[in-house]
């Protein structure tokens, strides 16, 4: 399919934000890769989505008007206090707190009951990370990160999650992401990237929920970012909260090595 | 979840994760934890969005307060057929526009600028300011839900290309190169 210029212009902002058919989306990634002032524009557009991301960041903790936040907890309806205030028709927002503050009782008493077998933070999220970057993870693949972006997009991931950093400067190849449920990243959906470099494989996990609790075993700063290492079974993890979201690296290296990494990232690029 | 596009069939077509049909599932049934999961996956995006189209932290918090009162009502008519994206981003089209009180989606141009930049941060601040609160309120529901324009359209009952040339608009507002 040939497209006139005019019409790619109007195209190219639903084209980045990849809410186009894939003969369409074909066409234009054709156009953009011969035409500089098309793949300004394109960047242009991206970027500022970024930015927009970036700048209006995610809610504070909690609000006055929201119940704890363990009444999150997905766990909460195996519980029996749940069922008893399930029927009752409930509307205004006092009610709801009131129903809701009933299940986060429950799943607090569930979450106290069990917090004396949680394992150390760093070995539940390395766990993970071992699973998704085993030689046979099925994972989504694209050719670039950007492609494996869009393919995240395809594949229902939300804009604020579909994203596959680019980490070739630093000899990280890219291999493909798997998308986390919320029972694997903390309560709410996430993506895990897995990359390899010197035969080793990394993962950089994104999600909305916090992933990791817990005292940290070694912490830095990187541009008022704090940085927080835990040593897992295959090696260390570091969690960092920006742009609204948590994000994880993950690896074969000690837990001081994995912040001066993802530090070198975050100051150099 | 939503599956944009589906590569070989009707590109209009969409798939939802049984994940979230389980939750909705649950969240219609009036499970308060299943309704505490569907606030807690989505308050971010929520906050953004309000925080965007208020005055200011005070506004954008009674903004979600609103929201949040709402909630269990709202996913009561919500069809398990539909991803859980693009009902929050519906349902917040319709609220904060009816709270907020904005005119209904009207045809607009959204011709590309002849040059682009990417704005430093505070002007990208100003330059969504500026946008009419109803475009820019479409421009968001697209950047924090990722809801097809197609199914947005259709579930609002509005014209998809009005959808398209609003985020258009919005998207190149913000881009513009030189004097915006």
């Amino acid at each position: 399919m040939s497209l006139a210029r005019e019409q790619l212009l109007d195209l190219l902002p639903c084209f980045v934000c990849g809410d186009l058919p894939p003969d369409l989306i074909a066409s234009i990634d054709a156009a953009v890769q011969d035409d500089p002032d098309l793949a300004q524009r394109v960047q242009a557009l991206h970027n500022s989505r970024e930015q927009c991301l970036e700048l209006l960041g995610s809610a504070p903790a909690s609000f006055d008007f929201e119940v704890p936040i363990h009444a999150a907890t997905p766990h909460a309806p195996s519980t029996p206090a749940a069922p008893a205030v399930a029927t009752e028709p409930t509307t205004g927002p006092a009610t709801m707190g009131l129903v809701l503050g009933i299940a986060a009782a429950a799943a607090l008493l569930v979450a106290v009951g069990s917090a004396s077998t949680r394992p150390p933070a760093g070995q539940v999220v390395g766990a993970m990370h071992a699973a998704v970057s085993s030689q046979d993870a099925a994972l989504v693949t694209a050719d670039s990160p950007r492609e494996l972006a869009a393919a995240l997009r395809d594949r229902g991931v939300s804009p604020q999650l579909a994203m596959a950093p680019d980490l070739s400067a630093m000899g990280f190849q890219m291999v493909g992401a798997s998308i986390l449920g919320p029972d694997e990243a903390g309560g709410a959906p996430g993506v895990a990237v897995v990359y390899e470099r010197d035969g080793e494989r990394f993962v950089c996990q994104i999600q909305l929920a916090r992933p990791t609790y817990g005292a940290p075993d070694a912490t830095d700063l990187a541009n008022g970012t704090v940085l927080r290492a835990y040593r897992t079974d295959q090696g260390a993890i570091v969690s960092w909260f920006g742009g609204g979201r948590w994000c994880v690296f993950g690896g074969p290296s000690e837990p001081i090595a994995m912040l001066e990494l993802v530090k070198a990232r975050m100051t150099r690029g | 979840m939503v599956q944009r596009r589906s590569s070989d069939e009707d590109p209009k077509v969409q798939t939802v994760s049984l994940a979230d049909v389980r939750l909705l599932t649950r969240a219609k049934a009036g499970e308060p934890a299943a309704i505490a999961e569907i606030w807690q996956q989505w308050r971010n995006p929520l906050w953004s969005v309000c925080r965007a189209m208020a005055d200011d932290k005070g506004g954008a918090i009674e903004l979600l307060r609103a929201l949040y009162a709402e909630l269990p009502a709202a996913v009561r008519g919500w069809a398990r057929d539909t991803a859980l994206c693009c009902h929050v981003a519906t349902w917040v089209f319709r609220r904060l526009g009816a709270i907020l009180e904005l005119p209904a989606l009207s045809s607009i141009e959204a011709p590309a600028p002849h040059a682009v930049e990417v704005p430093s941060q505070e002007e990208a601040a100003r330059r969504l300011a500026r946008l009419s609160p109803r475009v820019r309120l479409v421009y968001l529901i697209d950047l924090f839900f990722g809801c097809p324009a197609s199914t947005t359209a259709s579930m609002l009952d509005v014209s998809e290309l009005d959808l398209r040339h609003a985020r258009s608009k919005a998207a190149w507002s913000l881009v513009a190169g030189g004097a915006s």
